[in-house]
């Protein structure tokens, strides 16, 4: 099932009962503040926030933050594809093949998706 | 999957739920509101429905209602015209309907209403308000549990509906 919220960090730092002075503590800030701004989607976490947030909680970051990680995933497949295409007219040396393959790779799992939710 | 937010307001504030499906609460607590009671707490609830998008609005139906004071079925009404005014569907549910919903797991009581709903959601167990004796108001975490209690009646008539349609 999707996601319906851009990110968790407030559900799962209300259910483990952690203040958000504590998880400030824990993210190695002194105020309460940096967590609220995340919460509230004003301030986007950086990664070693999210690998902080991910020990805490013992959920993947992409499930924390699943607004972040559809947007990087949907950004990602776009220049997936034109680096593909980039490549396609290239010689086809082991090496390039190796890299089209992964990036064909990244391409079809994003197409195929849609259909997998269903 | 519906998001749903509850609400419930009490003499100091509001009791809210979001819930992302019917066994999943993403949100809860209580807002508490001193001064311009009705103005400030719809503020507050608005900026929860634009934080959120919820499908669905869920509060106690306040029309005929006696037991409630001026001010707080005022500030349903003003609630239910924001929904409006938002396009979010609304549901309100009078209290028989809440007590029809969990009388069948043999909670009858908002005490015993609570202590059922932290018996499904242990992480909502440090919320749980002490039994109320005779003497004493209504403590304010409760309308936090009033409004989950909203949240859960509406998946349980929600399922309830989908039964007698099949």
């Amino acid at each position: 099932m999707s996601p319906r919220l851009q990110n968790y960090l407030k559900t799962y730092r209300k259910q483990s009962g952690f203040s958000q002075e504590e998880i400030a503590f824990l993210l190695g800030s002194q105020s309460g503040a940096i967590v609220s701004r995340y919460e509230l989607l004003k301030r986007e976490p950086n990664l070693r926030c999210a690998f902080v947030c991910q020990v805490i909680f013992g959920i993947p970051a992409n499930e924390i933050f699943p607004g972040i990680f559809a947007e990087v995933e949907q950004l990602t497949h776009e220049r997936s594809k034109l680096l593909y295409q980039k490549l396609e007219d290239s010689p086809a040396t082991p090496l390039i093949r190796r890299k089209i393959s992964i990036l064909n790779k990244i391409t079809s799992e994003k197409e195929i998706e849609p259909q997998q939710n269903l | 999957m519906k998001l749903v937010l509850s609400l419930s307001p009490y003499t100091r504030g509001f009791g809210y739920a979001v819930f992302e499906g019917p066994l999943n609460p993403v949100d809860w607590g209580v807002k508490e509101v001193r001064t311009d009671k009705n103005a400030i707490s719809l503020q507050k609830i608005e900026n929860l429905i634009d934080f959120y998008h919820p499908d669905v609005l869920v509060f106690e139906d306040y029309y005929g209602a006696n037991r409630r004071g001026k001010r707080i079925l005022s500030l349903l009404s003003l609630i239910n015209k924001l929904a409006t005014r938002k396009r979010i569907t609304t549901k309100p549910y009078p209290r028989l309907r809440v007590r029809q919903a969990f009388e069948t797991i043999g909670a009858f009581t908002k005490f015993e209403i609570s202590r059922a709903i932290a018996n499904e959601w242990p992480e909502l167990e440090p919320y749980l308000p002490p039994y109320r004796k005779p003497w004493m108001s209504e403590d304010s975490r409760m309308s936090m549990f009033d409004a989950i209690s909203l949240a859960v009646t509406f998946f349980y008539f929600e399922k309830e509906n989908l039964h007698e349609l099949s």
